[in-house]
């Protein structure tokens, strides 16, 4: 009998431009970094490099030499599941997750030297295409070579970050703001120990430190015209080119998390490139003042003023731009908690969520041993259970009726008891579809 | 059957209703026209709906008011206007229930629950429109609504004189204000509609049998195979019946009025609830439920984890299944034991209970003993019958035999033989022909054998007197009686044994010879053919019973176990049998003052 429940798991946050991931075994929990470089987020691009797929820090690096050959950014494509192409070939957004799963799968087979069959993976909350994509995530884990999944949504995940503790006492309310490279996610919650209770959440799926590096990306293009002309009719120039300015301006912002100024070159030969941090944060407004609308009206829904907050706590990438500090601080007024490494929140929280959430073991019914179930043989085969016409724990007598069913042509039959007993529970209900063989209820002869 | 039922025929000119309780039928009249038919009419007058013939009447005074039929209503799926207002058509006919309803309410003077309606047998199974209507007559106030096709109760109308053999097919002309052949397989409460059809390009005799032959034809019934032509409705009184028999070789079987056909027959429909029944299986052979409660009510069953048939210990991870909020779940089995199929497959929603059929692990059996469910006591014997389940009773001075079912101690039959005086004793055996048999000799009558299926005599030999012992050969079906014979005289009897044929009662031998019996082995002092034996073990070779010197014995032979002994607290034969398809075990003690028979479950 084989169970991987008691073996090592991952819990996976799958980013739009990071992946990051923990590796829980018996005794311990830790970071499952990136193998390359070391780093604690994996990229989350993939680079097709012939039959192979690349994960990581090698896909990171395979795609400024040919970006036509990698996939960034696909996450926002899963919903629809909708198809890249990787050096000519299509790749369905389903497909390059199964192959990031597996990337990490084997990896932390790697480390630990043994199978690792079970995954807890992060998913936005919420229905519509979001269920969707919940679907494709446990579908493309499976795929991965993962026996048993399990997903649980990001807000619950970063609540279990946010715990009721000093200066945070239980039952008040505090905004959690959420910056990742793809989306910006706001969730009020009320304090609680060992996690915190959703209010309500928000997301925005267009909204991410992904999109100021587009913002700093043209500026930076505008400021080096002569050195991003292509070749005239040369596509994979200007595609290189073009993931170039992106990757750039990425650097620039991280940059400009430590330090005050930054100067930095696009290319060898090109003038350096100078930005500040007001000159980022002047870049990021758009798309900062977006978040902070957000969190205003999601606060006015549940009249909840600012003042009311016992705390704003950052969580995700992007809130390690200092411009977000600064606006929040200016915004709300409220005391604002950084954890040391924000984009680990929610894989950490969903870490934390799967300790605390029970064992998953489901005793049986105990008891059950001494009944039997009630089977009958249905005129034709199949029909629906009109009712029951005893209650469970109800005694019955020999030949007595105990439901009725309704054959396809809408005729009623009654179903009677052989023998006496007394109906112990009922595994079907009215409007069931019911076959012959099948057991009906329990009963205690 | 003692619950009331309301039986509604509706039609598209006119409905009939009846009501029927205590197996009797009642039409049910309309009270504006004091008729058992019912204008299928409503109107809407002054805020209050009309039905029937008070809408009828209102139709004379304010025509634009009156409304379709309900069915041709339902059967278009239009709404009616009426003084401009869109009613929809399942609220309309609800509303005609309901007046009905209200009609029988009022004259049988309590709460009638349960409505039968006619549909038309046009409609295929299953059908929206079938659906449609069993909600209309919920909301019209009734809990069990039933159907049946107006061609099948056609089929069932008394006088319709369609007696035909069960599995007979039958064709039914129905001509009301339509026109529809139907052939119905008629099989009581089983009939069923093979085909049916409307008629087509016009109401005469070369329409009727074009629909009649093509009905036919998707039934694969030759007109000769047809038990009967059965003409219903209005128009059948046309006399187009002579004309149809002829195109069909068949005589038509019409009955007094025939309006009414379709109404009584849903009325013998609805007396003969007590057929449309069916009784429970016998639980399964040592299968016992494992049964979890789903957490958060339902989830999506991942796998399971151990093969049915895959022996696991208590506390085994029987399945994986996924939550609603996509948790896995691990179910854990109680005990030991194997998973006896079938169990749902990957993927399928199971909960908010999921149950399955684990066969019991026979050594759960040593942990826990089993249990002695009932015992039965005689001053006389027992024979367990062929199907190892009827359990037959002969009292000591075989004046009475008892019936049972082993299985749930239910009293099947017996009778009383007609008694006699003197000493007298008696058993049961099994004739030739596989009948339970009971012997009986007392010093009056001599030696008497009864059927005990029928509790008729069938033999009686006189000359058996004074009778010490009694042995039968069951294959030969003769008797060897000892004892002093009404030839010996004086005080000096000599033991001689006497053979007599059991069906003529003739003597055949007579000897004196002290070692007979050990030369005649067929010849038995009990029943050969009992299913009490001193060896059995269940279909599936998972338990054997055997009787020994110190009691019974049970054993789970594979893997060489003793798992429990049952000891009589006074010496005593034993046998033993196992009740095919359930998980009881019979034992039967003879001691020297009765038998006892005890049903355990295992």
């Amino acid at each position: 009998m084989s169970s991987d429940f008691d073996g090592p798991r991952l819990v996976i946050d799958v980013g739009h431009s990071a992946t990051t991931v923990l590796l829980l075994t018996a005794d311990r929990m830790q970071l499952l970094t990136e193998p390359l470089t070391g780093a604690p987020a994996w990229p989350s691009a993939l680079f097709r490099d012939g039959e192979q797929l690349l994960t990581g820090a090698a896909a990171q690096e395979r795609r400024s030499a040919d970006p036509g050959s990698a996939a960034a950014g696909w996450t926002r494509g899963l919903a629809a599941d909708e198809l890249y192409l990787l050096g000519g070939r299509p790749f369905r957004a389903g497909e390059l997750f199964a192959a990031l799963l597996n990337a990490l799968r084997r990896e932390a087979e790697r480390v630990t030297g043994t199978p690792v069959t079970r995954a807890l993976l992060t998913v936005p909350a919420g229905g519509g295409d979001h269920e969707t994509r919940r679907a494709r995530t446990l579908a493309a884990a499976e795929a991965a070579g993962f026996t048993t999944v399990e997903s649980l949504d990001e807000p619950t995940a970063a609540a279990h970050v946010l715990a009721a503790g000093a200066g945070l006492p239980e039952g008040d309310l505090a905004l959690m703001y959420g910056l990742g490279g793809g989306s910006f996610d706001a969730t009020l919650v009320r304090l609680g120990w060992p996690a915190s209770h959703i209010v309500e959440h928000v997301r925005l799926g267009d909204c991410g430190a992904a999109d100021i590096d587009v913002l700093v990306g043209r500026q930076v293009a505008a400021s080096n015209r002569q050195w991003l002309t292509p070749p005239a009719g040369d596509e994979a120039a200007a595609l290189r080119l073009n993931a170039a300015v992106t990757d750039f301006a990425q650097r620039i912002r991280h940059q400009l998390s430590d330090a005050a100024a930054t100067e930095d070159f696009l290319m060898p030969g090109a003038p350096a490139y100078r930005l500040t941090r007001p000159g980022l944060a002047a870049l990021a407004a758009p798309v900062l003042h977006r978040t902070v609308l957000a969190c205003r009206q999601l606060l006015a829904r549940h009249g909840v003023p600012a003042t009311r907050l016992a705390a704003i706590l950052l969580t995700g990438g992007g809130t390690r731009m200092p411009a977000v500090v600064e606006m929040l601080a200016a915004e709300f007024g409220r005391p604002l908690r950084r954890i040391d490494e924000p984009e680990l929140a929610v894989v950490r929280g969903a870490a934390r969520w799967s300790l605390v959430s029970g064992p998953r073991l489901v005793p049986a019914v105990t008891g059950a041993e001494r009944l039997t179930p009630l089977v009958f043989t249905v005129p034709g085969g199949a029909a629906q259970l009109q009712r029951w016409l005893v209650e469970p724990g109800q005694a019955y007598a020999s030949g007595q009726t105990l439901g009725r069913i309704r054959l396809p042509g809408g005729a009623l039959w009654d179903l009677t008891a052989a023998t006496g007993g007394r109906l112990e529970r009922t595994l079907s209900g009215p409007g069931a579809q019911v076959v012959s063989g099948q057991w009906l209820a329990l009963v205690d002869r | 059957m003692t619950e009331p039922i309301l039986v509604v025929d509706v039609g598209n000119a006119c409905s009939r209703a009846a009501i029927v309780a205590q197996n009797r039928t009642a039409l049910l009249r309309d009270p504006a026209s004091e008729r058992p038919v019912w204008p299928s009419s409503m109107a809407f007058d002054n805020g209050a709906w009309l039905v029937g013939a008070a809408a009828e009447q209102l139709r004379k005074a304010s025509p634009r008011r009156l409304l379709d039929g309900p069915r041709r209503t339902l059967e278009n799926d239009a709404p009616l206007v009426i003084d401009g207002r869109d009613v929809p058509a399942a609220e309309a006919l609800g509303v005609y229930l309901s007046a009905i309803g209200a009609e029988a309410r009022r004259v049988y003077r309590a709460a009638i629950r349960r409505l039968v309606l006619t549909v038309p047998a046009v409609w295929p199974t299953p059908d929206p429109r079938r659906d449609a209507l069993i909600e209309i007559g919920q909301a019209a106030g009734f809990t069990d609504v039933e159907l049946i096709d107006d061609a099948v109760a056609i089929t069932l109308d008394p006088r319709s004189g369609a007696d035909v053999p069960d599995g007979a097919p039958v064709l039914v002309a129905d001509l009301g204000a339509s026109w529809t052949v139907s052939c119905v397989r008629v099989d009581g409460v089983h009939s069923q509609v093979l085909a049916s059809r409307a008629t087509t390009g016009g109401r005469d005799l070369d329409a009727l049998a074009a629909a009649a032959f093509e009905v036919l034809r998707e039934s694969a019934i030759a007109p000769v195979d047809l038990a009967a032509v059965v003409p219903a409705g209005g128009d059948s009184r046309l006399g187009l019946a002579a004309g149809l028999e002829e195109r069909l070789g068949h005589k038509s079987r019409g009955g007094a009025d025939p309006e009414f056909a379709a109404v009584r027959g849903a009325a013998r429909w609805a007396e003969r609830t007590a057929e449309r029944r069916i009784s429970a299986w016998a639980a399964p052979w040592r299968t016992e439920p494992v049964v979890w409660d789903v957490p958060g009510g339902r989830a999506r069953l991942l796998n399971w984890e151990v093969r049915p048939g895959e022996r696991y210990p208590a506390g085994a991870v029987l399945a994986q299944v996924r939550t609603d909020d996509q948790l896995v779940a691990r179910l854990a089995a109680p005990r030991a034991g194997r998973l006896n199929g079938p169990l749902p497959q990957p993927g399928a929603l199971v909960g908010p209970v999921l149950a399955v059929g684990a066969r019991r692990d026979p050594v759960t059996l040593a942990a826990e003993s089993p249990t002695v469910l009932r015992s039965v006591e005689t001053a006389g014997t027992y024979l367990l019958g062929a199907d190892q389940i009827t359990l037959y009773e002969c009292s000591a001075r075989a004046d009475e035999v008892r019936i049972w079912s082993a299985g749930t101690g239910e009293a099947l039959g017996g009778f009383t033989p007609e008694p006699t005086g003197g000493s007298a004793g008696g058993r049961l055996f099994v004739d030739p022909q596989g009948r339970v048999t009971l012997i009986g000799w007392d010093d009056e009558m001599g030696l008497r054998v009864w059927d005990v299926a029928s509790g008729t005599l069938t033999a009686q030999i006189a000359e058996a007197f004074d009778v010490r012992r009694v042995l039968v050969d069951e294959t030969g079906w003769r008797v060897a009686v000892e004892g002093a014979g009404r030839q010996s005289v004086g005080r000096y009897r000599r033991t001689a044994i006497t053979v007599f044929d059991l069906d003529t009662g003739s003597v055949e031998d007579k000897i004196s010879d002290p070692v007979w019996e050990q030369r005649n082995p067929a010849f038995r002092p009990r029943s050969a053919a009992d299913a009490f034996v001193a060896q059995a073990a269940t279909a599936d070779g998972q338990l054997r019973a055997g009787v020994q010197s110190a009691g019974v014995v049970l054993s789970d032979p594979a893997e060489g176990l003793e798992l429990h002994r049952m000891v009589p607290p006074a010496p005593a034969a034993a046998g033993v049998a196992f009740v095919p398809g359930s998980d009881l075990l019979l034992v039967n003690w003879e001691f020297e003052t009765g038998s006892r028979v005890d049903v355990i479950g295992l």
